[in-house]
């Protein structure tokens, strides 16, 4: 007869919380700009910056991310695993990479925190609500937004 | 950004002050009101869109004036410490004191700059107005209140910028500046503010990105919408603060199909 076992919740350690920036492709940079023009009202001053941004964005001073959240844990064997279920889209990095960026990221994370979270708490995790936030905030570079953004 | 407005800019008139601005009169009789409706006269100024550098204190010019008291229109007082900016919102009922440069003997530079958002009627409470109006100390009184109502609007926007999130900030501040310039409809509060996102992000302590992002976030969680003319419609229930600190449009997980 097979043993039936209760599975509690995983006590485990956070190692670090962060998100992966990756330069998104044509497609979705079209898609990312028109959402930029239906963010903003048809009328000024919003139509005006709405305009700049885009001209901006054509010039190649902006370019269209998206953050894909990352949490790693030690889990039951004591390896590190990374739990990256979460995706931030509408995110723009100016060029060149400054501090801006690392901060709109951050502010962009913090919207979907909460949502990682629960899905830790679904694959058994025990993570408590706000946790993940009060950690340091690890952001990585993909190769081809590090390219691009440090190559102008 | 438009043109520059130098001083008080070109041709004034005369107002009557307190029909713009009755609440200024609400601790008097209605006898006392009356009279000093009549003697409460005010040359104004009108100031187009754009970056406006007010009179300076050493001129003379602004010597014993109580203040200027926003009619109508918008203002942004900008205050930069290094690179940074923060701001301050003002409009109808604010009184301001622009003359007042605190920066010029500051130990640390700081630098605070005036924009026009909405063209503005500013009615210039001069020695002239404030003699013919110190028969009601309580006019004096009234505009106490409103200076420290800028203080405690002020300190209100600080702990808006404490709040974690940037959807939660730019809720709460919108909520605030409903209380202070919106108008209640059957579908919530109208608030009849152009602002920019690099202003509302200046307001917020946000990036600029950040706030698209999240105004986005709230319009499709059906906290705001577009009203006509760029203005902004707070949709009811107010938030209460518990709901500020879960996220705007109900928790799912990505399934990674978004995106390229």
């Amino acid at each position: 007869m097979e043993a039936t076992e209760t599975m509690g919740p995983r006590v485990t350690d956070l190692v670090r919380v962060g998100a992966v920036a990756r330069l998104v492709g044509v497609t979705g940079a079209q898609d990312q700009v028109r959402a930029l023009r239906e963010a903003v009202d048809h009328s000024p001053p919003e139509r005006e910056e709405a305009e700049e941004l885009v001209a901006d964005y054509e010039r190649g001073r902006w370019l269209p991310v998206r953050l894909e959240l990352f949490a790693d844990l030690v889990g039951d064997e004591g390896r590190v695993e990374r739990f990256d279920s979460i995706h931030v889209e509408g995110v723009w990095f100016a060029v060149p990479h400054d501090a801006n960026n690392v901060r709109h990221a951050r502010e962009a994370a913090d919207q979907r925190f909460e949502a990682l979270q629960e899905h830790l708490v679904q694959e058994g995790f025990e993570i408590a609500p706000g946790q993940l936030e009060a950690l340091p905030f690890v952001l990585d570079l993909d190769d081809r937004l590090s390219e691009a953004i440090e190559g102008n | 950004m438009a043109g520059a407005t130098i001083g008080y800019g070109g041709a004034r008139r005369a107002v009557r002050v307190f029909d713009h601005d009755p609440d200024l009169l609400r601790g008097l009789e209605q006898h006392e009101a009356a009279e000093a409706l009549a003697h409460g006269v005010a040359a104004v100024a009108r100031l187009e869109k754009g970056e406006w550098h007010p009179p300076a204190r050493g001129g003379g010019e602004v010597a014993g004036h109580p203040g200027l008291l926003v009619i109508e229109g918008q203002l942004a007082r900008d205050t930069t410490v290094a690179l940074a900016p923060t701001s301050e919102l003002l409009g109808a009922g604010d009184l301001l004191r622009p003359w007042q440069d605190e920066s010029e003997v500051a130990s640390l530079p700081w630098r605070s700059d005036w924009e026009v958002l909405q063209p503005a009627t500013l009615a210039i409470l001069d020695a002239r107005f404030a003699r013919a109006v110190s028969p009601w100390p309580s006019i004096f009184a009234a505009l106490m209140e409103r200076m420290t109502e800028r203080q405690r609007w002020l300190a209100l926007q600080l702990a808006i910028g404490h709040l974690r999130r940037v959807d939660a900030r730019l809720l709460v501040l919108l909520w605030h500046l409903g209380d202070r310039w919106g108008t209640v409809h059957a579908d919530g509060v109208h608030l009849p503010i152009r602002l920019t996102h690099a202003h509302l992000a200046r307001l917020v302590g946000a990036q600029r990105p950040s706030v698209t992002l999240a105004l986005t976030q709230l319009t499709e969680a059906g906290r705001l919408r577009r009203g006509t003319g760029g203005t902004w419609v707070l949709l009811r229930p107010a938030p209460d603060l518990a709901s500020l600190l879960r996220k705007p449009g109900g928790s799912h997980r990505d399934d990674g199909a978004a995106g390229d």
